[in-house]
């Protein structure tokens, strides 16, 4: 028993050894690629690296040198600061514009995909007489301008007394975004095996049981995706929230501050950067928590699994 | 886990429990053979009791898809407690057939029954029934487990019993082992095995089994085949099982339904299938390697029958109520059939035969171990396939006098294909 690790430990010294050279030789081989691609990546994130470095220090720094000069000293923090930061979420109204942000957004990811998701379980798996035509409408919305809604649907809402309302906005939101949802999510639900949903009809679930047990665990990568087109073009909307909420602090979202801000204080760069940051910052967030399914997301339909 | 079906007398609610299918069917019997007087026969549905047969009728059934006819006019009655077996070419209707009867197809014309009640629009939900795919379709987000507690969830089944029977049903199928694994995680065979587990865990009143086995490799097929045998067995309940592979159904099926082009060709066993096929095309089907068949010409002899063609000419047994079916043929165009273990080496005849000679030469030899498999081409070109003695010693382009059997051939109407008469003693 004592003897018998030593013959085999030899080959399986000499195993690992090759390995090694194996992936010593993959990583050679790969060395240019991921050179290239970490250029590219530096390029990409140079103005954002800009943007974050401008937003913390202070304002005379930010208009006599430009924002590289830090890296003379990088760990001389007395020329960081976050009073940029404080200023804009208080005196400028920033900090109320990022709750009103959160709370259009949320909602107005929410609600689509709620309904999108059952739109689109509809139109994959139920018969019902017109599906092709009404799904064939729904895709046919793709192609409208949102700017050709907006007198109508205004025109409705002062109706109904909605104008300047959140709710008025999320629905507007649910609106523009649902034709797409419908389309992403219907594509994928529809490329679910047939014989899954069969087997659970089988089994003995109703429509409700397959849709919620089966269908959205299932199109998780899907639908997660979606949320994260959905929430990020709601987050840096200006035009749906300025039309249908207006301009009044009490309601305005971070970029429609941020315009203003641009209006009001065009010369104080420290103030602009740290509020364009404070944007930035919630789809950084999401972006880098759900990157894969924004991969997945670009990906649906064009490409199985 | 009790699950009573609509009764009117309270005493037999008891029985209803499908708890204990055996004892309840038993003390039904009972039941019908007291008042019935000995004339119950189990296979048939006279059932007046309460107690669900699992009995299933297709009549006339007929399916479009547009204008296409998948099935045509289907009437198969399928007892309680049997296994059929639903076999045909890919599209000939086998497996719309069984969708209709689950629910998952709509039924164009025609009806379908399970037990006395008419399933037409009854949703699959609610006919208790339970389905092996063929893909298995176990659903890849949850565990073994959970696969096969989702119908029991689904149907209310308390917390507890859904454990208890998860359990024993996975102890049945020696698949206690896998129960916390994900379906990707499992192999191609233990799949098989999760999905049969996931039909017989709530305990249904028929099981539908679509091509379970297709997706297996040989070996491990011969021993789910087994094992689905016993499990019939076992559990007792009515099996629909649709294959395209005539092996399968030889050996599983009480009785195989035989489609083509979505018209039945015959309901039988298989022993009575084979020795006794309707027609040309359950003939070839069935049995592997598929019968010889020639086109040939009957000739009436003073009295004596002939065969005969360029190749051959054959005397045919004179079985006298034989003659009287195929008299009417004489001097026609009729189609001969003979099983390929049917012709023989003349070196190794078995004995009791009715024999006839032939010559033709050996094309090819495939040495099976047990069999030898001869391809064989006859003086008009034709080829034949013979199975014979291992001991032959018959050789590649060799031409040999060959001895036919004739207690396994057929004779078919040249124009509408059916049997005329199959010279096999046995029923």
């Amino acid at each position: 028993m004592s003897k018998s690790p030593v013959p085999q430990s030899q080959p399986h010294r000499q195993r690992s050894l090759q390995s090694r050279l194996q992936r010593l030789e993959s990583l050679l081989k790969k060395t240019p690629v991921h050179v290239v691609l970490v250029a590219i990546a530096l390029l990409w994130t140079l103005p954002t690296m800009g943007l974050l470095i401008s937003s913390v220090r202070q304002r005379d720094a930010v208009l006599q040198t430009g924002w590289w000069t830090v890296f003379q000293h990088p760990l001389d923090f007395t020329q960081y600061s976050l009073q940029n930061y404080i200023d804009v979420l208080t005196a400028e109204g920033m900090g109320q514009a990022f709750l009103n942000s959160l709370a259009i957004s949320i909602p107005a990811t929410v609600i689509p995909i709620a309904i999108a998701a059952y739109a689109a379980y509809a139109f994959a798996w139920m018969e019902f007489p017109g599906r092709q035509v009404l799904f064939m409408l729904v895709v046919g919305l793709l192609v409208v301008p949102l700017q050709m809604t907006l007198i109508p649907i205004l025109r409705i809402y002062s109706v109904l007394g909605w104008s300047g309302s959140f709710l008025g906005v999320w629905l507007a939101h649910a609106g523009y975004g649902m034709p797409l949802g419908i389309y992403l999510l219907r594509n994928y639900i529809g490329a679910l095996p047939r014989d899954l949903i069969e087997a659970a009809a089988v089994d003995g679930a109703s429509h409700l049981n397959i849709f919620t047990r089966l269908i959205v665990p299932l199109s998780m990568p899907a639908i997660a995706s979606f949320a994260v087109f959905q929430f990020l073009w709601v987050w840096n909307d200006l035009l749906v929230a300025l039309v249908y909420l207006g301009g009044t602090p009490d309601v305005a979202p971070v970029t429609l501050r941020l315009a203003n801000m641009v209006g009001s204080r065009g010369q104080d760069w420290h103030i602009l950067t740290s509020g364009a940051f404070v944007t930035m910052m919630v789809p950084l967030l999401v972006f880098f928590a759900l990157q894969r399914y924004f991969v997945r997301g670009i990906l649906a339909g064009s490409v199985k699994g | 886990m009790i699950r009573n079906y609509k009764v009117g007398s309270p005493s037999s609610e008891v029985l209803n429990a499908r708890v204990r299918p055996f004892e309840a069917r038993f003390i039904q019997n009972l039941e019908l053979k007291i008042s019935n007087f000995g004339s119950f026969n189990p296979l048939q549905n006279t059932s007046t009791s309460s107690i669900p047969m699992a009995s299933v009728v297709f009549e006339q059934v007929t399916k479009r898809f547009d204008t296409d006819t998948v099935v045509k006019d289907l009437n198969l009655t399928v007892h309680d407690q049997e296994f059929l077996i639903l076999v045909g070419p890919s599209g000939c209707g086998k497996t719309t057939s069984l969708r209709m009867l689950a629910g998952l197809e709509q039924v164009t014309q025609g009806n379908i029954y399970i037990g006395d009640r008419r399933v037409n629009t009854v949703p699959p939900k609610d006919r208790d029934i339970a389905m092996v795919f063929q893909s298995y379709a176990l659903y890849p987000h949850m565990t073994v487990y959970e696969n096969m507690a989702f119908s029991l969830q689904l149907h209310g089944t308390a917390k507890s019993d859904i454990d208890k029977q998860v359990n024993a049903a996975a102890r049945q199928m020696g698949i206690e082992a896998l129960l916390n694994r994900k379906p990707k995680e499992l192999s191609g065979g233990q799949r098989q095995r999760v999905a049969v587990c996931r039909a017989i865990v709530r305990n249904p009143a028929i099981f539908l089994m679509d091509e379970p086995l297709s997706n297996l490799d040989a070996k491990l097929r011969v021993q789910a085949r087994a094992e689905i045998s016993k499990l019939h067995k076992k559990l007792g309940t009515t099996f629909i099982y649709v294959t395209h592979d005539q092996v399968e159904a030889m050996t599983m099926g009480s009785r195989i339904a035989v489609m083509n082009q979505g018209i039945l060709q015959q309901v039988d066993t298989p022993a009575h299938l084979y020795r006794h096929p309707n027609n040309l095309f359950v003939a070839g089907f069935i049995g592997s390697p598929a019968m010889n068949t020639f086109s040939a010409t009957l000739i009436n002899q003073d009295g004596e029958f002939y065969i005969k063609n360029e190749a051959f000419q054959v005397k045919l047994p004179d079985r006298r109520e034989a003659l009287m079916a195929i008299a009417p043929y004489s001097g026609k165009e009729v189609i001969f059939g003979i099983r390929p273990e049917a012709i023989h080496d003349p070196q190794y005849v078995p004995p009791d035969i009715i024999p006839a000679t032939l010559t033709a030469t050996v094309s090819l030899t495939e040495m099976m171990g047990n069999e030898i498999i001869l391809y064989l081409t006859l003086p008009n070109k034709q080829e034949c396939v013979a199975r014979v003695d291992p001991r032959s010693t018959l050789s590649q382009t060799e031409s040999v006098q060959i001895v036919l059997d004739l207690s396994s051939s057929y004779l078919f109407d040249a124009n509408s294909e059916q049997m005329i008469i199959s010279f096999n003693p046995f029923r």
